[in-house]
């Protein structure tokens, strides 16, 4: 089965220092591959050099067997990548339903975007696609408050939302849940939400949350200092000594 | 922004009776009898001020378009004005003073000129757009002051000005010519902000990255925006060449663009109609403080920091509790 | 045109290069510092011709007169700093830009009613009225001056800079405001000496310049703008940058003006050959703007930011 994405030797460097260490991950069609790895390991780095936003030095990126690295982030996502932010970055003045329109209209079946005379939230085609996208987030009721007056939790559902929109093949979901307690408006509700997306989607997902981790992902990849040390499913994660060691010695990982 | 023109699903009318809309009906049906006034009270000077008025009302809602909605912050816009006024200038200069002929003149030669200051501009963001759109501003200044067949710094006279049959300098239709333009561009904008090149072209101000992220480049738009924006500028240094029958550098000078961007400030940048009322408050109070003294900048200049510092959502944007945009 | 006057030009030019170098370190290194443009800074320049002018007026001293005019800009730059502008530093750029260029507009008028509009002139002691020769040319000793005192700032600016403390503080607010800032170090009061610093460099050059131009209300708008275009081509917040990117806009604009339009006429009918001349002798500087933009859109030496 050929992976949706593809990275291979991906390499970053910030002066002397290896942000990215030659990096090889793939996500096969429907799974999900969790990356995990302390703070500072070059998670984020690593999301942002498949995206186009940082340049990388060296390795190379593919999308469904094609080549991506001549392209640049708006056209990435063209291709079919979609991606959340660790901090969130949904634009605060506009409503729930003006952030998603502009999500869609960026997906490759709508075209460009030089139409002047419909308002964009009044145009059919993008609203009802918004609309469907804010009712599988259970946004409907806030369809037309401004970003700035949501809770946490629901501004990364509207996060999620808006990378959904651009009907991508592969998710990029930078720490989803970070800033959330559990429960029903909180990371329960995430982890629901992204087990209803498991299947449809590749989706990298980079989490703290080990519970999450553990009860979504089908792959692991274990990020230290921007080398990956292993990959592989949830037992030999936890079984490996490599892991252990590098999450400071001997705490324990939940079953 | 005045998000109750742009915001509006299915099944929620735009209330046509909202008091912004109001306001703004009343203040062009007043405008509207300022020739009337002005014939009764046989004072010429009132429509010849006001005529003024709606020249850089209309420029600084072309400003707006690219400053308050685009977020790019052209400190170079009043070389349009003088590129449109010295159209018209140079085309009379050569005998050809069509009406129509200098309008298409003025149009294209904006454009032509805009595009390709808006591509070298838009390469750079922040502080550096800031001073290369002035920087390119200047070269246009020096342009027409060094070209001393079209009149060097003293500037050109327009002995012949654009022809529209028998309403040729005539005072009255002039002013009336701007406000139908003022009027119409007003209803265009509104329907451009609230459509999908708008929600782009807003999104870009805010969160350029973003809207990468949602698989839009932001330049193609941008540069459309300011375009278009400079457009709207050639109008008015079209008609403020009829007005005064005169094309001089002096109405690109950097200082004449800082002046625009103040005005779109003072009005409200990002609201629709704020440049308008900016603009007409700017210029009556210059007027006034001319009235009152030789040296009526000593109070100009501090006039525009507090404003700057105290009156940032601007008058129109006070009143119709506008959010910042920036 | 001849060997000579070109030389003779191009030293112009070098001279034009260092006037601009002394305003644009001034502003570079205010706004790599502290995020702060300010369009008053050719206000700074004008004060500092008209302290000097003034001071030479009561005491005949062209010493005490420069003095005056470096010291009463410092002194300007202090007040502005601790009485205002430190409002606007954390503001948006565009803020800044309209609230300096309302001062700009303030002083302008201020000197017009202190001072007049007609435009004042200084002259120069004997002893600096001579000619020298260099490389076989002879050249007026003062400017000759002007580009040494302007060399001997931009070595302190650069021993300041790479060898003291104070320089080590200013490096690292320009990569990173705030981490400084955070150290501990008073940002209120590096932030005043900065600014002051870069006021006295320009009021310096105004005191300078005040012998070979006129000293007029207004003086200050036009260099203003040639050093925007110095910053923008050097790169924003770089005193390397600003040096170079002085001295190569000094030497196009003049040789642009003088050496063009000789080349023209050479070639070309006369009227055509003035137009054009006139038309690209003021455009030069900003076409190279323009190039080196769309080749390097961060200028010549960016100061990379973390």
């Amino acid at each position: 089965m050929q992976p949706l994405l593809s990275i291979r030797g991906l390499v970053k460097r910030y002066g002397g220092l290896l942000v990215t260490d030659h990096v090889d991950l793939d996500i096969r069609p429907g799974e999900i591959h969790a990356v995990i790895g302390p703070n500072g390991a070059g998670k984020t780095t690593l999301i942002s050099q498949v995206m186009g936003e940082i340049p990388s030095d060296e390795g190379t990126i593919s999308l469904g067997g094609r080549s991506i690295d001549a392209l640049g982030m708006a056209q990435r996502v063209r291709a079919g990548i979609g991606r959340s932010y660790q901090i969130t970055s949904v634009i605060q003045q506009f409503t729930v339903l003006e952030n998603v329109v502009l999500a869609v209209q960026g997906g490759h079946a709508h075209g460009h975007g030089f139409r002047f005379w419909t308002p964009a939230v009044r145009t059919p085609g993008l609203v009802d696609e918004a609309d469907e996208l804010i009712r599988l987030m259970g946004l409907s009721a806030r369809r037309d408050t401004p970003a700035m007056s949501l809770s946490y939790g629901q501004q990364r559902q509207l996060e999620i939302a808006m990378a959904l929109a651009g009907k991508p093949q592969v998710l990029l979901l930078d720490e989803p849940m970070a800033g959330m307690g559990h429960g029903d408006t909180g990371s329960d509700m995430m982890v629901e939400l992204l087990r209803r997306l498991k299947g449809r989607y590749g989706i990298l997902l980079i989490e703290h949350d080990m519970d999450a981790v553990f009860s979504l992902a089908d792959r692991i990849s274990v990020l230290f200092y921007g080398k990956v040390i292993c990959c592989g499913d949830a037992d030999a994660i936890r079984r490996s000594p490599e892991v252990r060691e590098a999450y400071l010695g001997d705490e324990e990982v939940a079953a | 922004m005045d998000t109750s023109i742009a915001q509006a699903g299915p099944g929620r009318r735009f209330p046509a009776a909202s008091w912004p809309v109001c306001l703004t009906v009343a203040l062009f049906l007043l405008l509207a009898l300022v020739p009337v006034y002005s014939a009764l009270a046989d004072s010429p000077y009132v429509l010849l001020q006001f005529s003024r008025i709606l020249v850089f009302a209309l420029a600084a809602v072309g400003l707006n378009l690219a400053l308050g909605y685009g977020g790019l912050v052209s400190f170079g816009h009043a070389m349009y004005i003088g590129i449109g006024a010295y159209c018209v200038a140079v085309a009379s200069h050569y005998g050809a003073d069509s009406g129509v002929l200098h309008l298409v003149l003025v149009l294209a030669v904006t454009a032509l000129v805009a595009a390709p200051v808006g591509l070298v501009a838009l390469r750079t963001r922040g502080i550096a757009f800031i001073m290369i759109t002035l920087a390119l501003a200047q070269m246009f200044y020096f342009l027409a002051v060094g070209l001393k067949q079209y009149g060097g710094d003293e500037g050109l006279p327009i002995r012949q000005l654009s022809h529209f049959g028998a309403l040729t300098g005539n005072h009255a239709a002039l002013y009336l010519a701007l406000l139908a333009c003022l009027g119409g561009s007003l209803l265009l904008l509104r329907r451009v902000i609230a459509s999908r090149f708008g929600l782009i072209l807003r999104a870009s101000s805010m969160d350029a990255r973003r809207v990468r992220a949602v698989g839009t480049t932001p330049l193609g738009y941008q540069l459309l925006a300011y375009v278009l924006s400079a457009e709207l500028c050639g109008l008015a240094g079209f008609f403020l060449a009829n007005l005064t029958a005169f094309a001089s550098p002096a109405y690109m000078a950097w200082t004449a663009s800082g002046e625009l961007i103040i005005m779109v400030l003072l009005g409200g940048a990002g609201t629709l109609v704020g440049p308008v009322v900016g603009a007409a408050g700017f210029l009556l109070l210059e007027d006034v403080l001319k009235g009152l003294t030789d040296h009526w900048m000593i109070v100009m200049g501090p006039v525009i920091v507090l404003i700057v510092l105290f009156l940032r959502n601007g008058l129109w944007g006070m009143m119709s509790h506008s959010r910042e945009d920036h | 045109m001849s060997p000579q006057l070109l030389f003779m030009q191009a030293l112009n030019g070098l001279q034009y290069g260092i006037l601009l170098f002394l305003l644009a370190a001034g502003l570079t290194l205010v706004f790599g510092i502290m995020s702060f443009i300010n369009l008053a800074h050719g206000a700074l320049y004008m004060m500092g011709a008209y302290f000097a002018a003034a001071a030479f007026r009561h005491t005949d001293s062209f010493v005490l007169a420069i003095l005056a005019g470096l010291a009463g800009a410092m002194l300007l730059g202090v007040v502005l700093d601790r009485c205002g502008f430190s409002r606007l530093y954390p503001r948006a750029h565009l803020d800044q830009v309209l609230a300096t260029f309302g001062l700009m507009l303030f002083c302008n008028e201020a000197v017009r009613m202190i001072w007049g509009s007609a435009p004042i002139f200084m002259s120069l002691p004997d002893a600096l009225s001579r000619t020298v020769i260099v490389l076989g040319t002879p050249y007026p000793l003062y400017r000759m001056l002007i580009i040494g005192v302007g060399l001997l700032v931009a070595l302190g600016l650069y021993l300041l800079i790479e060898r003291t403390r104070i320089g080590m503080l200013i490096r690292a607010g320009a990569s990173n405001r705030g981490m400084v800032s955070a150290l501990g170090v008073n940002i209120g009061w590096l932030n005043t000496f900065i600014f002051a610093l870069g006021a006295g460099l320009a009021g310096l050059g105004g005191a300078m310049v005040g012998p070979i131009l006129s000293v007029q209300p207004g003086m200050g708008d036009s260099i203003l703008i040639m050093t925007l275009v110095v910053i923008v081509i050097g790169g924003i917040g770089s005193i390397r940058g600003a040096f170079l990117g002085a001295l190569v806009v000094g030497l196009v604009d003049t040789l642009g003006r003088t050496v063009v339009p000789a080349l023209l006429s050479q070639s070309l009918a006369q009227e055509l050959a003035s137009t054009l001349g006139a038309a690209i002798s003021s455009l030069a500087v900003y076409v190279l703007m323009v190039i080196v933009l769309a080749l390097k859109p961060e200028g010549l030496f960016p100061v990379k930011k973390r």
